[in-house]
C-alpha cells in the first residue's frame, strides 16, 4: 500500500493539465498543522507561498466553517413559535420569571456575557485570554482556585453534592474515612507473594486529607474542562470524496483525495470553484 | 421509607414524593418517585417541532407526526444547557403538569431533582433555581451533575463482580469514572462516593449532534443533498453505525481501489457494507438497515432506468464507522481536541496516582451516544494502551444508558440523607439564589 501514490503518479495524465499538479502525500504531518486553526490570526498570518504539507489559510477557513457548521443544532437558521393556547388568561410571573422567560439570548451570548465578567474580575485582558477557547496549550485549573479551596476555612471543605452514609454535619475530626477500600477487593494469597521482584507497584491511595481537598476542588469554567489537544497526538488525513486516506494533494486548492477517481471527481469541482 | 407515617401538619414537611428529571437535550427523562417506590421513567422529546406542512408539535407530541422530511427542531436545551426557558417551560407545563402528564405533580408538595452537565454557566444556573421555585414553587429542589447519580446503582452487578453485602443501590459507589456521551457532548467525570471531582472534569465537544451532523454531510456529498433531513440521518446513525475495533482495516476493506480495479472486498461489501432503505412516509414510516446485496442493486438500477423504483436505497460503507469514530479521533475532522481515551487520560492526570486504579476499573459509559456497537471494548483497548501496566480497566455500559443517570437519581431521592442536600423553598426565599449557586456547586451544607 505504501508506494500506491507513486504508481498512481506515474499512470497519471492528469498532470498534463496546466496549473494542476498531483503530489503523493506519505509522509505524517507535523501534528497541529492539519488541524483546526488554533485561531483566527492563525490563519490570516499563514505563509502565502505554502510548502507541501502546510495548508493554506484558505483550508483553514474551511476546515473552521465545517466544524461550525457541524455544531449547528438544525439544517438553518430556525425560530419556531411557540404555539398559541386560547382560552388561557395570561399567567402572572415574578419580575425574575418573567426576565428569564422572555430571554432570548443563545448559549454563545451567555458564554460571551460570562467571558466578559470574568475578565473584568480577573483584571484585565490577558486574564482573560487565558479561557479563550483557542489556546489549546492554556493554564491547568489555575493555581489560584487551589489556593482559594485551601484558604477556605476547613469546616467548609466539607462535603459536596453526593451524599455519605453518615451524618455529613458533623465536626470536621470526625469526619469519616472518603474511602474504605472496598472497592478493591484485595488479592488471593500467592506463593510468589513475597518475592521482592514481584513487589506490587499498586501505588498507595491518597490522604483523606487529600481527598478532601480534592472534592473541595470548585468546578472549573467551561473552557477550562474542555480536553486540550496535544502535539503529539497523530493526526489522519482523509480522502475528501470517498473517506479512504487522503494520500494525493491537489496543488489548486490542497484537497486531499486517494486515487485518480476521486481526483477527477475533486477536479471538476475545484474547477467550477476556483475557475483553471 | 423510614416516615412515611408522618403526618403531614408541620409547615416544611419532608416531601413523600420526588419528581425526577433528567432534562436532556435530545430527551427529558421524568419520573415520580413516591413513598420510596420507582417507577418506570417517561423518555420525551424535549424539543419542539415544525413539519413540511409548518404544523408544530410539542414534545410527546411528535408521536403524532406522519412525515418527518425537512423537519425542523427548536430545543431548550443548547450545548448541553438549560438555556431557552420560554420553550422549556411550554414542554414541562405539558408533560409534567399539564393534559399529557401521567402522573400527578403538585409542585408545592414535590421535591425536585434535576439533572445538569457539568461546568454550567452561573447565570443559566441562577435562571433555573428561579424558575424552579418561583414559578414553580416545588417544596424543595436538588441540582446536580447528571454523571454523578450514575454512583446510586450497584455497580459490583455491572461489573459481574460478587456483591459486596455493604452494596445497596442507593448507597453511592465508593469510586468510578462516568463518561456520559450524549446528544450535545462527551463529558468525563470522576467520582468519589457520588461526589465529583472538579478538577478533574472534561470534556470534548462531539456528541450525537455533531455525528448526525457529519454523516449528514458525509451522505450530502456522495449521494444527495439530506442536511435538512437531520431526523432521518439520525435514525439511520442510530440504526446502521458502530465503533469499529480496527479502523486501518475496515478502511482498507471498504475502499473501492483504484480506477477500474474491482477489489474482491469492494464488491462483497466485505460484511460492512449496508444497504438503508429510505422512509418515504407513505409506504415505509421507518428506515430499514438491511444486508448489501450487489444483485439487488443491479435489479434496481433498471428499474429505476424505467421509472419503476419503489425504494429509495443509500448502500453505507465507511460511514458506519467514520462517524462514531470522531467521538475517538475528533482530529479526524480537524478539530483541535483529544479522542475520548486521552482525555480520560487528561482527566486521571489531575489527580494522585493512587486513585488511578480504582477509577479505571469502574468505568461507567452512559448517553445515547454510547450505545453505537463495540463503543466500550474500543474504548477498553484504547485505555489499556494509555495507562499503566498494573493497572486494570474496565469499562461497563448499563442494560439502559439512556435512563440510567434517572434510575440514579431516584435511587438517590430515597437516601435517607436526602434531607440535608436539598434546598428548600423557605431557604431560597431566606438566602436567595447566590446561596443556592455556592451550596450547590461545593456542597457547603451551612450559609
Ligand atoms: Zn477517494
Ligand atoms: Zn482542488
Amino acid at each position: 500500500m505504501n508506494n500506491f501514490g507513486v504508481i498512481e503518479l506515474a499512470s497519471a495524465k492528469t498532470t498534463s493539465a496546466p496549473g494542476w499538479a498531483y503530489v503523493p502525500d506519505t509522509g505524517i504531518l507535523p501534528g497541529s498543522s492539519a488541524l483546526q486553526p488554533a485561531n483566527r490570526k492563525r490563519a490570516r498570518n499563514a505563509p502565502a507561498g505554502v510548502t507541501v504539507g502546510d495548508l493554506t489559510a484558505r483550508q483553514e477557513a474551511k476546515i473552521r466553517k465545517e466544524i461550525e457548521a457541524l455544531e449547528r443544532d438544525g439544517g438553518k437558521d430556525i425560530s419556531i413559535p411557540i404555539p398559541a393556547k386560547s382560552g388561557k388568561a395570561p399567567a402572572k410571573h415574578t419580575p425574575n420569571v418573567r426576565k428569564i422567560l422572555q430571554s432570548q439570548k443563545t448559549f454563545s451570548n451567555h458564554l460571551d456575557d460570562f467571558l466578559a465578567i470574568q475578565a473584568q474580575v480577573e483584571g484585565g485582558p490577558a486574564a482573560a485570554g487565558n479561557n479563550r477557547p483557542s489556546n489549546a496549550s492554556s493554564k491547568r485549573p489555575a493555581n489560584k482556585r487551589d489556593a482559594t479551596a485551601a484558604s477556605t476555612p476547613t469546616g467548609s471543605a466539607k462535603p459536596t453534592p453526593g451524599i455519605q452514609e453518615e451524618d455529613v454535619t458533623m465536626a470536621d475530626v470526625d469526619l469519616p474515612p472518603v474511602l474504605v477500600g472496598q472497592y478493591r477487593p484485595p488479592p488471593a494469597a500467592h506463593p510468589g507473594d513475597n518475592d521482592p521482584l514481584l513487589a506490587s507497584r499498586v501505588p498507595d491511595l491518597p490522604s483523606d486529607e487529600e481527598l478532601r481537598k480534592l472534592l473541595a476542588h470548585p468546578p472549573l469554567t467551561y473552557y477550562e474542562t474542555r480536553g486540550k489537544w496535544e502535539d503529539n497526538y497523530p493526526t489522519r488525513v482523509f480522502c475528501e470524496v470517498c473517506g479512504y486516506w487522503g494520500r494525493v494533494r491537489c496543488m489548486k486548492c490542497g484537497t486531499r483525495v486517494c486515487a485518480l477517481d476521486c481526483l477527477e471527481t475533486h477536479r471538476e469541482e475545484c474547477v467550477t470553484r476556483y475557475g483553471l | 421509607m423510614a416516615g412515611g407515617r408522618k403526618p403531614k401538619v408541620a409547615a416544611p414537611a419532608r416531601p413523600q414524593n420526588t419528581l425526577v428529571l433528567d432534562n436532556g437535550a435530545w430527551t427529558l427523562k421524568a419520573g415520580l418517585v413516591c413513598g420510596g417506590s420507582i417507577p418506570e421513567p417517561r423518555v420525551i422529546p424535549n424539543c419542539i417541532a415544525r413539519d413540511r406542512s409548518r404544523k408544530i408539535y410539542v414534545a410527546s407530541e411528535l408521536d403524532k407526526c406522519r412525515d418527518f422530511s425537512e423537519i425542523q427542531f427548536r430545543r431548550p436545551v443548547e450545548k448541553g444547557y438549560l438555556v431557552n426557558w420560554e420553550a422549556q417551560k411550554e414542554i414541562w407545563d405539558q408533560e409534567l403538569f399539564g393534559d399529557k402528564a401521567q402522573f400527578k405533580c403538585d409542585p408545592s408538595e414535590t421535591r425536585l431533582m434535576l439533572t445538569e452537565q457539568p461546568n454550567a454557566l452561573p447565570v443559566l444556573q441562577t435562571n433555573c433555581d428561579q424558575i424552579v421555585f418561583e414559578e414553580y414553587g416545588f417544596s424543595s429542589y436538588y441540582r446536580g451533575i447528571g454523571s454523578t447519580f450514575n454512583a446510586y446503582h450497584d455497580l459490583q452487578s455491572l461489573f459481574r463482580t460478587p456483591k459486596d453485602a455493604l452494596t445497596a443501590a442507593n448507597t453511592p459507589a465508593e469510586i468510578m469514572l462516568v463518561v456520559d456521551s450524549g446528544f450535545s457532548h462527551t463529558t468525563i467525570t470522576p467520582l468519589l462516593g457520588g461526589r465529583p471531582l472538579h478538577s478533574a472534569i472534561r470534556r470534548i465537544d462531539i456528541g450525537g449532534k455533531f455525528l448526525t451532523n457529519y454523516m449528514a454531510r458525509l451522505i450530502s456529498l456522495r449521494h444527495f443533498d439530506m442536511r435538512n433531513d437531520l431526523y432521518i440521518v439520525n435514525e439511520m446513525k442510530e440504526a446502521s453505525c458502530y465503533v469499529s475495533a480496527d479502523f486501518k482495516s475496515d478502511l482498507e476493506r471498504t475502499w473501492k481501489g483504484t480506477r477500474g480495479e474491482k477489489r474482491e472486498d469492494y464488491v462483497s461489501g466485505a460484511g460492512i457494507v449496508k444497504d438503508y432503505v429510505l422512509p418515504d412516509f407513505h409506504t415505509r414510516h421507518k428506515g430499514i438497515l438491511r444486508e448489501y446485496d450487489p444483485a439487488q442493486h443491479a435489479k434496481s438500477r433498471k428499474l429505476a432506468a424505467t421509472g419503476h423504483s419503489e425504494e429509495d436505497v443509500l448502500t453505507l460503507r465507511n460511514e458506519r464507522f467514520t462517524v462514531p469514530e470522531l467521538i475517538f479521533r475528533p482530529s479526524d475532522v480537524g478539530m483541535r481536541q483529544p479522542g475520548l481515551a486521552d482525555a480520560i487520560q487528561q482527566s486521571l492526570h489531575e489527580l494522585p496516582i493512587g486513585l488511578w486504579p480504582g477509577l479505571l476499573a469502574n468505568i461507567v459509559v452512559v448517553g445515547g451516544s454510547s450505545l453505537f456497537d463495540g463503543f466500550i471494548q474500543r474504548l477498553q483497548k484504547e485505555l489499556v494502551q494509555l495507562v499503566p501496566d498494573d493497572c486494570i480497566v474496565r469499562v461497563a455500559r448499563p442494560a439502559d444508558p439512556i435512563t440510567n443517570t434517572w434510575y440514579g437519581a431516584a435511587n438517590m431521592a430515597n437516601h435517607p440523607n436526602i434531607e440535608k442536600v436539598v434546598v428548600t423553598k423557605q431557604e431560597y426565599e431566606e438566602n436567595g439564589s447566590a446561596w443556592i449557586a455556592r451550596k450547590f456547586s461545593t456542597g457547603l451544607l451551612t450559609p
